[in-house]
């Protein structure tokens, strides 16, 4: 398990920010400070700073 | 020799010398390996001032010295090599599986590294394992099928190839991939490879005779079969050249077909007389046929066996595959002797060994066409077919047809006696694999599919 | 009756919304899914009075919104049978008066109301016994039992609750009170 944590797979990253982007276009509140207007965007800068309040869950089946 | 001076000149100015210098150093003669060893005296007679002659020397040596300084370096660390102790310790946090730190161990210990390069080493192993690893959620199965699926296409449906080995008959390319996958009972040409141990792999003398040993030898292999209508007799004539190669004499084979048959068995001379002792014109024509099934030594089932001299050691190569009996014969290196015949493998050697036996004749039979495949999309196929203690085949009868889901196996081949088969017995799909979500439309387990978000506010 | 009841449910949260005190966000959505509905085996949901416990939070594909597994205390009316309630006539019908339960109405059928032949006085919107001289007018009080129950879990309005006072101590609250007296008088 703790081999995996300290990096996301690409369908998780892509999970993360498909998802928080889809909440940002929802209207969820941004947490970044920025001037863009593309959720997507937004979501990726969020994710590259870390702020995203998402996490993956690992089932260990 | 212009040239050569060209070069030269070429190759003093590398080393920071102008280029009129350079010119007349090459005029006088000097190579790089002359100037090299000449003095500042030997320059200066070239017509160049002591200056600038001791500069020429100056940059030729001190690229001397730069290499002589580095070679010393070397050394010196050499002396500072990490003891294998520490190597140890260092292997042993790796995030590696444990084949991978055996070879590193064993690698280290030979190099002895400094530990700079030790860490160093250490880090790009674990780079480059991370690199070659698949990711949690990856399509591994879909992946593996296709990278199979597309050299296969490119495959030759020619099934007998005369290959590698003279005369024997073996299936190749796409009929023998199919086989493989489809797990058969026996291969259509079944073969062995018979290594020796080592005092007979050196001798070919040895070697030919524990051939004659193991292959299976008939009357008709001896000699010929008659009939005599008006005594009621099958008669028998052998051949004493073959009897003397094949090691067996006249006496052994009365005895033996006595024995088998029950019947009175006269031998005069290569003349082998079977009395029936009824008078009954088909019941002979039984016995003929009877008489030539009789297998007279060797092992059934090896029809033929033709000897190659391989790296220096003589092999034995089998057509017929009968490993367990063959392995109890001395002489037979137990551990380098293989078949083709992967269910054999399997009941002989276990199940571990079929797994293997699989990934290399699946190998061997794209490498013969030509065609790469990573090992572990091979390697994954072998662990599906033996991960439950035998080996099954791919299709409708085996893992595909073993699944627990009803939709599953639904969609891949007799669709609708499965569906009538789970509804009678009132089975429940938990909808927990991949083919069944596709049908009913939900998100799959797989990539971004099998990831589960969890919202964590923070407070 | 009313009851205090410890239950368990799913809520979405929707994006908007993700920004404010979670707890407070999940009482809210589950004030605004819950309150007003009525469940076959629990009742008539009054009031989501404290959320006890979250769980969860799971994000589903192609949705925005946040689940959460919420744990919370609810006040619950349950209209039990044979129970005894009490409440106020709210409409008058040709064909008997509907009392207010609380969250629910239950009917009073003119059969039900006395040991009497009822019949409907349309001018002054209200039911009068014929020998009695009893009637049942808006805004009287009565005490009934429930002997019917029919829960519509989709249109809460739907739902029935059949009530009767054709028993001894049930009626209007006056009748109940006359009855007293006079059986006091009867007792001296």
């Amino acid at each position: 398990m703790d081999k995996f944590d300290k990096k996301y797979t690409r369908f998780e990253k892509a999970r993360i920010i498909g998802a928080r982007g889809l909440q940002i276009a929802m209207g969820a509140p941004v947490l970044i400070s920025t001037k863009s207007y593309d959720p997507i965007d937004i979501a990726m800068l969020e994710f590259e700073k870390g702020v995203i309040p998402i996490t993956v869950k690992r089932m260990s089946k | 020799m212009r040239l050569a001076k060209k070069d030269t000149v070429k190759a003093l100015e590398r080393r920071g010398i102008d280029a009129k210098t350079a010119e007349t150093l090459c005029n006088a003669g000097f190579t790089m390996g002359k100037l090299k060893k000449a003095s500042i005296e030997d320059v200066m007679k070239a017509g160049i001032s002591k200056t600038s002659a001791g500069k020429v020397m100056e940059k030729l040596s001190k690229i001397d010295t730069k290499v002589t300084k580095t070679t010393k370096k070397v050394k010196k660390e050499e002396r500072g090599a990490v003891t294998p102790l520490l190597i140890d310790s260092k292997l042993k946090g790796l995030p590696l599986p444990l084949s991978i730190i055996d070879e590193l161990r064993t690698y280290l210990n030979k190099v002895k590294p400094t530990e700079a390069q030790l860490e160093r080493i250490l880090q790009m192993s674990v780079d480059a394992y991370e690199r070659a690893r698949i990711e949690p959620c990856e399509a591994v199965g879909i992946v593996a099928a296709q990278s199979i699926g597309e050299p296969g296409t490119q495959m030759t449906m020619r099934t007998f190839h005369y290959a590698g080995v003279a005369e024997i008959n073996v299936t190749l390319g796409l009929p023998r991939l199919i086989e493989i996958a489809d797990a058969r009972k026996v291969p259509s040409t079944p073969i062995m490879r018979i290594k020796l141990e080592p005092e007979y792999a050196r001798d070919r003398e040895k070697a030919r005779a524990l051939g004659w040993k193991i292959e299976e030898t008939n009357i008709i292999d001896v000699g010929s079969i008659a009939v005599d209508m008006a005594k009621m007799q099958v008669v028998i004539e052998l051949n004493e050249k073959i009897l003397s190669r094949r090691n067996i004499t006249a006496e052994e084979i009365a005895k033996k077909v006595g024995a088998e048959t029950n019947l009175d068995v006269q031998l005069e001379g290569l003349k082998l007389t079977v009395n029936p002792g009824r008078h009954s014109y088909r019941g002979l024509l039984q016995l003929v046929e009877d008489v030539k099934g009789i297998t007279l030594k060797g092992v059934k089932g090896i029809h033929r066996i033709i000897i190659r001299k391989e790296n220096g050691e003589y092999v034995l190569y089998t057509e017929g595959s009968a490993l367990k009996r063959v392995l109890q014969f001395e002489g037979v290196n137990a551990s380098r002797t293989k078949t083709n015949n992967i269910n054999e493998i399997a009941e002989v050697l276990g199940i571990e060994a079929a797994r293997n036996a699989i990934i290399s004749e699946a190998m061997d039979t794209l490498r013969e066409q030509g065609l790469e495949v990573d090992i572990r999309h091979i390697m994954l196929v072998a662990d599906m077919v033996t991960a439950e203690g035998e080996v099954k085949q791919i299709g409708r009868h085996g893992v595909a047809g073993e699944k627990a889901s009803v939709l599953s196996r639904a969609a891949f081949e007799v669709t609708v006696n499965h569906l009538l088969d789970a509804g009678v017995k009132g089975h429940v799909d938990e909808l927990a694999g991949v083919t069944e979500n596709v049908i009913v439309g939900q998100p799959i387990q797989l990539g971004t599919g099998d990831v589960e978000l969890m919202y964590k506010a923070k407070e | 009756m009313y009851k205090e009841m410890r239950l368990v449910d799913t809520v979405r949260i929707p994006p908007g919304k993700l920004g404010s005190k979670t707890e407070d966000v999940i009482k809210e959505a589950l004030e605004e899914k819950l309150e007003g509905r009525v469940d076959k085996t629990l009742g008539s949901i009054v009031a989501v009075t404290k959320v006890v416990g979250i769980e969860g939070g799971r994000i589903l594909a192609g949705d925005g919104g946040v689940y959460y597994t919420a744990t919370f205390d609810a006040l619950v009316y349950v209209p039990e049978m044979q129970g005894i309630t009490e409440g106020n006539i709210v409409e008058v019908a040709e064909f008997g008066a509907f009392v207010c339960l609380g969250p629910l109405d239950g009917l009073l059928h003119v059969s039900q109301i006395a040991d009497d032949y009822i019949s409907y006085d349309e001018k002054n919107a209200r039911l009068v016994g014929k020998e009695s001289g009893k009637s049942l007018a808006e805004g009287d009080s009565v005490r009934a039992r429930i002997v019917a129950v029919s829960l519509n879990e989709h249109e809460p309005r739907e739902s029935k609750i059949g009530l009767t006072m054709r028993q001894t101590a049930l009626g209007k609250l006056e009748w109940l009170e006359e009855m007293r007296k006079k059986e006091a008088e009867e007792a001296k």
